[in-house]
């Protein structure tokens, strides 16, 4: 859980002191156009771009790699089905198993899309705390209900994974192995258990926020403001994607 | 007692979250400027309900709380009084220390300038400044507490505090530091349910003893808490200390 959220992230690196609002937008730009490349050689361009990021938001690579592992998982198995499954223009085979060229292009722009995309987000939200991030994101006009329950969310997700441990200690020291497919009964009422108690928490939270005036509010909403570097920085990254979505557009016409 | 002594008048109040099982039971009580009281009772004897009645967050079925002469509404946000709850964890919502103290007085319509000054003086207070910064999840049961405090009372600056079991799950650092705090703290009126009686006798001027919905007994702390018979008789003990008097 630990490695989850990221709540304390200091450094003098241009990343970390980067003003919240302008890297959120300047971010967003440029996943967006991460997430439009069709063609081999943008998607080289696109892992350039993303590993000059990366290398200089002095992010330990150890970290990213922490954070790829589940993700990774899921691309491979997708983008190697992708590889063997394509119908296309065949450039080797053995036995049942064929690679085409319509396949290995997939499977390249497919991972490497995703690993970019994680990338960046795993920079965000590495040199960003996650309560800087949702002030940004109340900054730029996301309605406070979502804000709140973001925030809920993420705060409360540590109690339950507390309690679930605890849950799942006690019925260890009571001879409770886990290992049998007779225990999924338990771990369902384990679940069950936690929903419960997480249900009848959030009425005793309301409460203790509607003491405090949760209804009443003034509409607070942080004072941030940017300075010339982090506009300077922001351009740069929408040039950068607009730079990218548009040779992509190009690249679509019809007789390119 | 004249009007300006008394800051709050429970007048009559009954309470049930089912129709079968009343949880106060045509309940009246007063409480005057400078008094500390005590409430105890066994589990269920609805010392939370209560609370949360006094607070606006639950509604009576029958009779009224006047704060400052001032009728509570249910729903309404009084920022007259602080409650702090039994679970530090579910007050202490926000993502850092200094958000969370923040919440009850920007919800008052302060200026930031006023926020900050009440947080960092809240802190202060408390002495826990160093925690300025920290994620909730992060800190120890008694800082939770204290945090709970800071947001809960300090910052709004109540009028009345109401605690319900502040010394649970605190080791003797923090429940020492929490009496020192309370007994020295100015506020006008304090409630707190406790089960810790050697607390209650450290802090209180005066106790109410609370049984299935209705005040039982209402007097000083020895006397009531001295009274074998009657403490037996809510299933409760005489604290060690006043066992040899």
């Amino acid at each position: 859980m630990k490695t989850l959220i990221n709540t304390d992230c200091q450094s003098n690196n241009i990343f970390h002191q980067w003003e919240p609002r302008s890297k959120l937008l300047a971010f967003t730009l440029l996943l967006f156009s991460f997430a439009m490349v069709k063609s081999i050689e943008l998607a080289v361009f696109m892992l350039v771009i993303c590993s000059v990021i990366f290398f200089l938001s002095g992010i330990p690579f150890r970290n990213l790699l922490k954070r790829w592992k589940i993700p990774a998982v899921l691309v491979l198995v997708t983008g190697t089905m992708l590889l063997f499954l394509s119908e296309g223009h065949l450039l080797a085979s053995a036995g049942p198993f064929k690679i085409t060229r319509e396949g290995l292009i997939g499977f390249t722009l497919i991972t490497s899309r995703v690993m970019s995309i994680i990338t960046l987000i795993v920079i965000l939200f590495e040199t960003t705390p996650l309560l800087t991030i949702i002030t940004a994101m109340r900054n730029l006009g996301l309605p406070r209900i979502l804000a709140d329950m973001t925030l809920f969310t993420l705060r409360y997700l540590y109690t339950l994974h507390w309690q679930l441990e605890q849950m799942k200690t006690a019925m260890v020291l009571r001879g409770f192995a886990g290992n049998k497919i007779s225990s999924w009964k338990e771990y369902a009422i384990l679940i069950g258990g936690i929903m419960v108690r997480s249900f009848d928490q959030s009425e005793r939270v309301y409460r203790a926020l509607a003491v405090r005036g949760y209804g009443f509010e003034q509409n607070y909403i942080p004072c941030m403001s940017w300075s010339r570097k982090d506009k300077t920085l922001c351009y740069s990254f929408a040039v950068l994607a607009l730079m990218i979505s548009s040779i992509q557009i190009y690249l679509n016409m019809p007789g390119v | 007692m004249s009007d300006n002594e008394m800051l709050l008048r429970i007048s009559n109040i009954s309470f049930a979250y089912k129709q079968d099982r009343m949880i106060l039971d045509n309940l009246s009580l007063n409480v005057s400027r400078g008094e500390k009281i005590g409430v105890l009772g066994p589990n269920g004897a609805g010392k939370t309900s209560l609370f949360l009645i006094i607070a606006g967050v639950e509604k009576p079925s029958s009779g009224e709380v006047y704060l400052n002469n001032k009728l509570i509404l249910p729903g309404s946000f009084n920022t007259e009084l602080g409650l702090v709850f039994q679970d530090s964890d579910d007050q202490v919502f926000n993502f850092s220390v200094f958000e969370d103290i923040a919440f009850g007085p920007r919800n008052m319509g302060l200026s930031e300038p006023e926020v900050a000054r009440r947080v960092n003086e809240a802190l202060e207070v408390l002495g826990i400044h160093h925690l300025k910064s920290r994620p909730p999840h992060q800190l120890s049961g008694g800082e939770k507490r204290l945090v709970a405090i800071a947001g809960g009372i300090l910052a709004m600056q109540s009028q009345l505090a109401i605690y319900d079991e502040p010394t649970s799950n605190l080791d003797m650092k923090y429940r020492r530091k929490l009496i020192n705090f309370i007994n020295t703290y100015n506020q006008e009126a304090a409630l707190i349910a406790s089960h810790d009686l050697e607390f209650i006798l450290e802090i209180c001027s005066r106790v109410i003893l609370l049984d299935q919905g209705q005040i039982a007994a209402d007097g000083k702390p020895r006397d009531i808490m001295g009274n074998g018979n009657l403490m037996e008789k809510h299933s409760l003990e005489v604290p060690h200390s006043l066992r040899n008097i």
